[in-house]
């Protein structure tokens, strides 16, 4: 009782272990990083904004934001969808976390979070801010526009950048994902149409009377906060198209694979099953049915059947070559071929989840689990990323 | 994170469930859409987005090339006019200078004429400070609190009205436009109200009340450097006298960056300049007051059409324009790494 009370993780079943690890540890670490890197830039860009400005107001620390948004920014107008992409984005769906254990070492490998992850991250805040810096200051330069009619379409077109990098990022949109999206750009109109039209005296110094009202009648502050973020997220977009066809990350491909139709799926995993039987140092195997519909009812029953499949029957048994060590002496323990590959689950947990798709079929030994994940050996290849080669890369399309 | 289940066993009892809900969204099972990168969506947003900007860039770019503007820098031509200024003590001999130019055809519809300037930091941070906008309100107030300082009061506490340096630097040029018509010279009309914000003239300016103007500024004194008190600004119109005279708001709207201009006249539409300006020679005469030498700035005066893209400034159409190149070489970039790459899939494709 007190090791649950002071723990951070208490799992009361061994064999949540494998969905608290693969599943929601690596969640956490993604969406931590993704986060983080997101949150250095948010920050970054937009006091970029202020400064780019200094150099034309003759270094005098004068602020083309109105201060009433510079306290709100933060605070209102981006903090939501952050904040609901930070608790909620998977980035790769929980059955292919679990089908495919090797996408846990990009965790272990931080690999959505490195060194130069991060100064590109500051490079491309940087680029943004001056492309929303810019295009404004080149629009509106020698015309007859005041410093907050200039700093309010400035700070529409760094929210709205803000917004739209964060919808690239966002690997799952859900309906809170849109409503806060867009909540946080309908706040943001109303706050600066409320306070621009509040009392004309009461916010010294700037005293930004009417001035987002005449702005909404500007045809040329739409097409400015049109064009900015455009310019401002097309590399980052060009780089997110390229790298899912060019170079993609072993967490895109398994993005990829969740995304085929069944069969295909099926098929390539089991192209993976075979090509893994060769190297023999895999302990446990991507052994899943991925088609949901079609083997939710087989459960149990049927993988005790020989169903014609597309494995061959020794891809079983060379797996159980891999598997020396995971004999257990517990009794519970029922290993079992299946056509796709071995399995191993415990009995009592399949009548709980005949339907539910993590739990079809599963591999772990309970005593040894959590060592058995930790202890993959570092250096040896994966099959996942090594011997899918270009053949599969263009079927992971 | 969240665990599985949190009960924690006790002998005996009854427990009490404390998992968490099994709704969607606390067992993180909501619907979602999980956009994916394909090929269609890819080209299709890229390409979209290059002919929509393609097409907005060349409408811009066409109305921003359908304003005519003239734009003439005087503070080189009026070089006497600009050394007197140079010594403050000159500040009560007038000095005059006049420009010319021609138009060789016709200008048609509305003319805005601006002045404009050039490094000169209205956006400085203690320049956009320095106001009284409760006193430009016509209220009674406390000029010693504001951030007027240091142009608030005399030292013989006579109050400035208005307070502030931007009140104090008005610019004080006065620029008159005339035709030489058949060797003689007619006066452009021009108006001089309505250009300035509604909201400013109606609402955020507003003249303290007394039953005259004067006497609603009595006890106050004119800034430093004007020559003549708030309440003279504009004698031939009451509703342009006092803090609601137009130059005197349009000078109050800050602006942004170091070269701007404001609005100053418009050509008013009457007798022979029914339809615009005809072509002709034109003769600007200028009353030289505002010094601009000491900080190398320059000063202009711009005659201009305006259309509803803005004015004569094509940047935002180059840039879509530019955008909508990019994006469309893009697309065609990523078709052609498609198509490289799309001959590698073999058995496995449907």
């Amino acid at each position: 009782l007190k090791a649950v009370m002071a723990s951070d993780f208490a799992i009361p079943r061994f064999r949540y272990l494998e969905k608290l690890l693969l599943v929601h540890g690596h969640w956490c670490y993604s969406r931590l990083a993704n986060m983080v890197l997101y949150f250095f830039y948010k920050n970054a860009m937009f006091v970029a904004l202020l400064f780019w400005y200094q150099f034309y107001c003759g270094f005098s620390g004068s602020s083309m934001v109105d201060q009433w948004y510079l306290i709100f920014f933060n605070l209102l107008f981006s903090s939501l969808p952050q904040l609901i992409t930070g608790v909620l984005d998977k980035d790769v769906p929980a059955e292919v976390l679990i089908a495919v254990p090797q996408l846990y070492k990009s965790g272990q490998n931080m690999e959505a979070y490195q060194p130069h992850m991060f100064w590109m991250n500051m490079i491309d805040a940087l680029y943004q801010s001056l492309v929303c810096f810019f295009i404004p200051y080149f629009t509106y330069y020698d015309s007859e526009v005041d410093v907050f009619s200039w700093g309010t379409p400035v700070t529409t077109i760094a929210l709205f950048t803000i917004i739209l990098h964060l919808a690239i990022e966002t690997k799952t949109w859900t309906f809170i994902h849109w409503s806060s999206c867009i909540f946080s750009i309908l706040l943001f109109f109303f706050v600066a149409l409320v306070y621009n039209a509040s009392c004309p005296v009461c916010h010294p110094p700037s005293n930004p009377y009417w001035t987002m009202e005449r702005l909404m009648g500007d045809p040329m502050f739409y097409f400015t906060c049109i064009i900015s973020p455009v310019v401002a997220l097309l590399p980052r977009f060009l780089y997110r198209t390229l790298q899912g066809t060019l170079f993609p990350t072993q967490l895109q491909l398994g993005r990829q694979l969740s995304k085929l139709p069944p069969e295909i799926r099926t098929q390539l995993l089991t192209k993976l099953n075979v090509k893994e039987s060769n190297r023999q140092t895999q302990p446990f195997a991507n052994s899943f049915s991925p088609s949901l519909g079609s083997n939710a009812g087989d459960s149990y029953k049927a993988n005790h059947q020989s169903t014609p499949s597309p494995a061959s029957p020794q891809t079983a048994e060379s797996l159980f070559q891999g598997h020396a060590k995971a004999e257990h002496p517990a009794a519970r323990q029922t290993a079992a071929a299946s056509p796709r590959g071995a399995v191993l689950y415990e009995e009592n947990k399949l009548p709980s989840s005949a339907g539910s798709l993590e739990r079809s079929v599963g591999f772990h030994e309970a005593g040894h689990g959590a060592s058995e994940v930790e202890s993959l050996p570092v250096g040896a290849a994966f099959p996942w990323s090594s011997a899918v080669d270009q053949a599969d890369l263009g079927l992971l399309r | 994170m969240k665990n599985k289940a949190s009960f924690i066993p006790q002998e005996g009892e009854a427990r009490p469930s404390r998992c968490p809900d099994n709704t969607a969204f606390k067992q993180q099972k909501l619907p979602a859409w999980k956009p994916q990168l394909n090929i269609v969506t890819v080209l299709s947003s890229f390409f979209l987005t290059g002919t929509f900007c393609l097409t907005v860039g060349v409408c811009l770019i066409l109305s921003a090339n359908s304003v005519r503007e003239i734009q003439i820098d005087y503070s080189d031509k009026c070089s006497e006019c600009s050394k007197l200024r140079e010594n403050t003590s000159n500040w009560n001999k007038e000095c005059h200078c006049s420009v010319n130019f021609t138009l060789k055809e016709d200008i048609l519809g509305d003319i805005f004429m601006y002045y404009g300037l050039q490094n000169f930091y209205q956006n400085h941070r203690r320049y956009v400070l320095s106001r009284s906008d409760a006193q430009l309100l016509g209220r009674n107030a406390n000029i010693q609190n504001s951030y007027c300082a240091p142009f608030t009061t005399y030292r013989n506490g006579t109050p400035m009205a208005p307070c502030g340096a931007i009140a104090n630097s008005i610019f004080n040029d006065t620029i008159d436009l005339f035709y030489n018509l058949n060797s003689s010279v007619i006066q452009v009309p021009l108006l001089k109200t309505g250009n300035s914000w509604w909201t400013d003239k109606n609402v955020k300016f507003r003249n303290p009340k007394s039953y005259n103007l004067s006497s609603a500024f009595a006890g106050t004194a004119r800034p430093p450097y004007w020559q003549k008190p708030v309440y003279l600004l504009d004698e031939e119109d009451e509703k342009n006298n006092g803090y609601v005279n137009d130059d005197f708001i349009v000078w109050m709207r800050v602006s942004a960056f170091a070269t701007f201009r404001n609005l100053y006249r418009r050509i008013r539409r009457i007798r022979q300049f029914a339809d615009g300006l005809p072509a002709g020679n034109y003769t600007f005469r200028i009353s030289y007051n505002f010094p601009v030498t000491k900080f190398k700035g320059r000063k202009h005066v711009i005659l201009s059409t305006v259309v509803w893209s803005g004015g004569s400034n094509p940047f935002l159409g180059i840039a879509y324009v530019v955008t909508g190149t990019a994006a469309t070489l893009a697309g065609f970039l990523i078709t052609a790494i498609h198509l490289k790459l799309r001959k590698k899939k073999t058995y496995f494709q449907k």
